[in-house]
């Protein structure tokens, strides 16, 4: 990284301290004016300079702002470019030098005695602060560009940053020395060497320059390469970060960057070492312009203007910047007062907003119809400062947003009347259900699970009395009553009754010593034994243990059974699970009972369905019409997957019954899929 | 010479030696990028049509697109409402993903519409989307039995296969091809999502077709250029086509016999086999896929079998010779393939299962494909490679307007 602080180090100092020279030649120049008669107040050059400082930050944050909010593309063409014409002003500015160092003092020494002896003090300040303002203010802007395109060069480390500061700190405490005869540097000496090594530089800037101008396909041959040695160069190490960080070359470098780069090098070196400086130039005489007195009223203007000015262009050019603050569609506001105030909709249609959270809390918003009070858009959690995009597809109507926050009351914003476009268009919206309205759903389903518990208690009591009588065939043949009335309770995996859903009717595949396992317990553990030939001494501890299970289940179901709004889930997660644990035959631990558990699970979905018909029906009148006979299918198809009446196992079956009953639980899901959603309340 | 002269002289030589680098510097970039994009392979076209007199996907786009997948299913409809139904939703969703377009906003009161495996905007990357139907489709289930095709039958087991049943056969088969993988996979699980109830999966291969290496026809995972003698212009829509004139059912007008072949290379062994062995056995030389009389070593240069009758040069029982004798006898046994390469995992003992998804469209199954598969049976090459799936197929008519959908004149 420091390898990388190398050539803008150089670059600060060297600008740096041009810069410096030519401040202090003007306030030298002031001095002996003082000296020789009125005393002049340095004050307007330091004015002036620290404006040209202004304009030169400005400069460099609308580049790089700029080049941030550009697609790559863009990016490297105008890096490309700038990187180019930074080269051609260094170059010019390099030669300009060395011809005319020895005119420069004599030439700001006029132009300072031009200032101070224009009429009146105040035009005089305004003549300085503007002689230091232009003479600084293009070092700076130069200097800005050209540090700017050699830190793209450099890569995105802070390199080039820290060497530039420090740079140019080392060339302002060397002008203040220089100032103060503390310390004497061969000047010309100085900008010779210093010189060469600008040239250098430039030569690496543009050909990486004329790279990026190639990538971003403005100029051809991106692929004409003239040498590659990534392979067999480590571009980390030491010596090549060096080498790259002073010369800005690359491992890798098409034709066109090579003889750029040795035709520019070939080119202004010589010129630069051997060209002969131009003979000094008298300093000619120039009148100074005739111009009324400005008043202090207008250098104030004036000198306000050059300080405001350049910050407020920049920050005006990043602001209309394109892209710059990602805004789609409309922008709204959520406060803890105000919801979405002030919106407006041109037309009917598909429509986005932008919606930013300053409420200080989550909130959760939606986009509803008057008419209908449905839901037609939500963003269900907006975190505070966050912003989301929501998209809705607007028919004609009237609209509102209601703004749901944790802990603030449900504000309203305006309603809107949207006008025009195809009435049909658009989908339906959706009132949302409160938690109260699904209650009785729960305590009907509820009531529902405590009638299945009491008959799979007393069926496992049965196998009990089975394996007390060491009668395993018995057991066997009254396992699977007890399994069907488990899946009849519609049980879905989401921890809804506590851990007493794995402890009852667990596979054994999350155990770390699967089948053999200790808390692989319940009805599969005992289907397990009894299909590997487990003795009734082995399984008579895990049928108490499930007794006891099912017990507890019925003592604490109405505290864990709790939540109204696993209902809507319920009704397509019952069969959702059925596909993925019985119809794969992954939960089969021998019975072959997968149809026959399918079938019970289609039952028990039938009893959720009827108990939300009267929320969903309002929502979507033809949904359960179509789920019930998909359902009637789905049932047909098991039934008829039976051998002889009995139920065989879901690998047995022929390929033809078994897509039968795979096309019609796909076929349900699909329909089913909709009810979590019609059916949801608010969230916050 | 004075000052300004030499000046001029100077600024001329400097301006000419500046601008020629320049120009030599563009000139030389460009013919560069030009090469670059020469080398590569013709850019695939991002929208096929959907709409015509034949299917997208059989003859067009040419080249075939890049992957693909060969889905056979079931049909689960129970009657032949239902099976039109399902016809008309397939139509309804392929003509969506070939064209591309914004999938619908379905509300708050559903799941989302679209997968977004392909972004918020659907493009349609060259897709396109084939349906044949078997066989199997015209029993007494939908009561088509006297609209069959008449050379359809269920693909027959040749002396050299190793079928197995669940790789074999479909009442459907749909052909899915993109300019990329993950289109095809959005548009079989779009289309799936859509007729769940209708039909169920049988078997399904994915396919790829690998860039040209170095350059012409693309290789197969033997080695070798695949695909390298097609037929061309007038012939080759006529070898293709069912007309008014084949003698078919006059739904099937517009339509092709489709044949799918799931073809396992054994690679392991071929690997072990000398490059003269190789060659003999297909007939080409592998590195150019010129034939083995090539004088050029241009792939394309059509073999001269009159100047070797006894199979000298070209033997007598290489693929290509048997496949295609180049007779007149046998001129109207040609046919047109568009095959994929497929490339699955391991077998049980740790050898690849990779190979071919044979494709191949004509006009009359027996006279075309069955010629030629019975002319290949028992060449060598048949020591490396084992048919282990696929069906025969008819590819329906296209779909020629919005108002239309597959199999409209089969079903109504």
């Amino acid at each position: 990284m420091w390898a990388d602080a190398l050539p803008n180090l150089l670059i600060g100092l060297r600008e740096g301290l041009e810069a410096g020279l030519v401040v202090s030649i003007l306030l030298a120049a002031l001095r002996r004016h003082s000296d020789t008669g009125q005393p002049v107040r340095s004050a307007p050059v330091w004015l002036g300079v620290a404006a040209a400082v202004v304009l030169a930050l400005s400069f460099g944050a609308v580049l790089t702002f700029y080049r941030s909010v550009l697609p790559s593309r863009g990016q490297e063409a105008l890096g490309g470019f700038l990187s180019v014409i930074a080269v051609g002003l260094v170059t010019a500015m390099v030669f300009w030098m060395r011809r005319t160092a020895r005119n420069l003092s004599g030439e700001l020494r006029e132009r300072v005695d031009q200032a101070v002896t224009s009429r009146g003090l105040q035009s005089s300040t305004a003549a300085l602060a503007l002689t230091a303002f232009l003479a600084v203010g293009r070092e700076g802007t130069e200097t800005a560009l050209f540090l700017w395109t050699a830190a793209q060069a450099s890569g995105q480390t802070a390199g080039p940053a820290i060497g530039a500061a420090i740079g140019i700190a080392v060339a302002v405490g060397l002008c203040v020395l220089l100032y103060r005869r503390a310390v004497k540097i061969r000047l010309d000496k100085f900008f010779a060497r210093t010189g060469i090594l600008l040239i250098v530089v430039a030569g690496g800037v543009l050909a990486y320059g004329l790279g990026d101008l190639q990538d971003a396909g403005v100029l051809p041959g991106h692929l004409w390469v003239a040498f590659d040695l990534s392979a067999h160069i480590d571009p980390s190490s030491w010596w090549m970060s060096i080498v790259t960080g002073i010369t800005e070359l690359a491992p890798v470098m098409t034709w066109l960057q090579v003889i750029a780069y040795v035709c520019y090098l070939g080119v202004v070196l010589p010129l630069f070492i051997w060209g002969k400086p131009a003979p000094v130039q008298p300093a000619a005489g120039r009148e100074p312009r005739p111009g009324r007195a400005p008043s202090r009223q207008r250098t104030i203007v004036t000198a306000a203007a050059a300080f405001t000015i350049p910050p407020v262009a920049a920050g005006t050019l990043i602001a209309i910047a394109p892209g710059a603050s990602g805004a789609v569609g409309q922008n709204l506001t959520v406060t803890a007062t105000a919801c979405a105030q002030g919106w407006s909709v041109p037309a009917a249609g598909e429509q986005s907003f932008t919606i930013t959270n300053k409420s200080g809390h989550v909130v959760e918003i939606n986009l509803i119809q008057a008419a209908s009070q449905g839901i037609v858009a939500e963003i269900e959690t907006l975190g505070p400062g966050t912003k989301q995009v929501l998209a809705a597809t607007l028919a004609p109507g009237t609209y509102f947003w209601r703004c749901l926050g944790s802990g603030g009351a449900g504000a309203r914003s305006a309603t809107v009347t949207v006008t025009g476009g195809p009435a049909g268009a658009a989908p339906a919206p959706v009132k949302p259900v409160t938690v109260a309205e699904l209650q009785p759903a729960l305590r009907a389903y509820n009531s529902y699970v405590a009638g299945r518990l009491t008959t799979l208690a007393a069926q496992v009591a049965r196998i009990r009395g089975d394996l007390g009588a060491d009668n395993l065939a018995a057991a066997r043949t009254d396992w699977r009553p007890a399994m069907l009335t488990w899946e009849q309770v519609g049980e879905e995996p989401y921890g809804s009754f506590g851990s007493f859903g794995v402890q009852i009717a667990a596979g054994p595949q999350g155990f770390e010593q699967g089948v053999n396992d200790p808390d692989f317990t319940g009805l599969h553990r005992l289907e397990y034994g009894l299909w590997h030939g487990q003795t009734a001494s082995v399984l008579i501890p895990v049928t108490d243990q499930l007794a006891k299970y099912v017990a507890g289940l019925r003592s604490q179901l109405t505290q864990l059974s709790n939540d109204p709004t696993t209902l809507p889930v319920r009704a397509h997660e019952i069969l959702e699970d059925a596909l993925r644990d019985h119809l794969t035959g992954q939960l089969d631990q021998g019975s072959g009972a997968g149809y026959a558990e399918t079938l019970a699970d289609v039952q028990a979905d039938r009893v959720v369905l009827g108990e939300l018909t009267n929320l969903i029906t309002p929502r979507s009148p033809g949904l359960l019409g179509t789920a019930y006979r998909q359902l009637d299918t789905l049932q047909q198809a098991l039934l008829d997957s039976r051998a002889n009446g009995q139920w065989v196992s879901v690998n047995s079956v022929s390929l033809a019954q078994r897509q039968r009953v795979d096309a019609a639980i796909g076929a349900v899901l699909e329909t089913l899929s909709a009810v979590p959603d019609l059916l949801e309340t608010p969230a916050h | 010479m004075d000052v300004s002269r030499r000046g001029l002289l100077k600024g001329a030589l400097a301006g000419s030696a500046g601008t020629a680098v320049a120009g030599g510097m563009l000139i030389g970039g460009a013919k560069a990028d030009a090469d670059a994009t020469a080398a590569q392979t013709p850019a695939a076209p991002a929208q096929v049509p959907f709409h015509g007199a034949y299917q997208a996907g059989i003859l067009t786009p040419e080249p075939q697109q890049r992957y693909a997948t060969h889905a056979a299913l079931d049909v689960t409809a129970a009657s032949k409402t239902e099976l039109t139904e399902l016809f008309a939703t397939i139509t309804a969703r392929a003509r969506f993903l070939t064209s591309g377009g914004t999938p619908p906003d379905l509300g708050v009161g559903a799941p989302p519409s679209d997968s977004d495996i392909l972004g918020p905007d659907v493009p349609a990357d060259g897709l396109t989307v084939t349906l044949s139907v078997g066989s199997s489709l015209f029993d007494d289930r939908f009561g088509l039995a006297a609209s069959k095709p008449n050379h359809l039958t269920s693909m027959r087991t040749f002396p050299n296969d190793a079928l197995e049943d669940a790789w074999c056969h479909g009442d459907l088969m749909l052909q899915l091809c993109a300019n990329n993988p993950d289109t095809v996979h959005h548009a079989l699980r779009d289309i799936a999502k859509h007729t769940r109830g209708g039909m169920q999966p049988r078997f399904r291969m994915d396919g790829f077709v690998s860039q040209p290496r170095p350059s012409g026809t693309p290789r197969n995972l033997l080695g070798f250029k695949d695909g390298i003698s097609q037929p061309e212009g007038t012939s080759l829509r006529q070898l293709t086509w069912v007309t008014e004139a084949s003698g078919e059912p006059r739904w099937a007008t517009g339509g092709s016999y489709h044949v799918v072949r799931l073809i396992r290379m054994l690679i392991e062994f071929w690997d072990r086999v000398s490059i003269n062995e190789q060659q003999n056995m297909f007939g080409r030389f592998r590195d150019s896929g010129a034939t083995l009389d090539s004088t050029t070593g241009n792939e394309f240069s059509p073999p001269d079998y009159p100047a070797d009758p006894h199979g000298n040069v070209i033997p007598l029982d290489c693929h290509i010779r048997l496949a295609n004798p180049r007779t007149s006898a046998t001129d109207d046994s040609r046919l047109y393939r568009r095959p994929y390469n497929y490339d699955l995992g391991y077998d049980d003992n740790g050898n690849i299962q990779c190979g071919l998804i044979f494709v191949c469209f004509q006009q009359d199954v027996r006279r075309q494909f069955e010629a030629v598969q019975t002319r290949l049976i028992d060449e060598p090459l048949t020591d490396y490679i084992q048919p282990f799936g696929g069906g025969y197929y008819f590819a329906l008519p296209g779909v020629r307007n919005t108002g239309d959908y597959y199999g409209r004149a089969l079903l109504s």
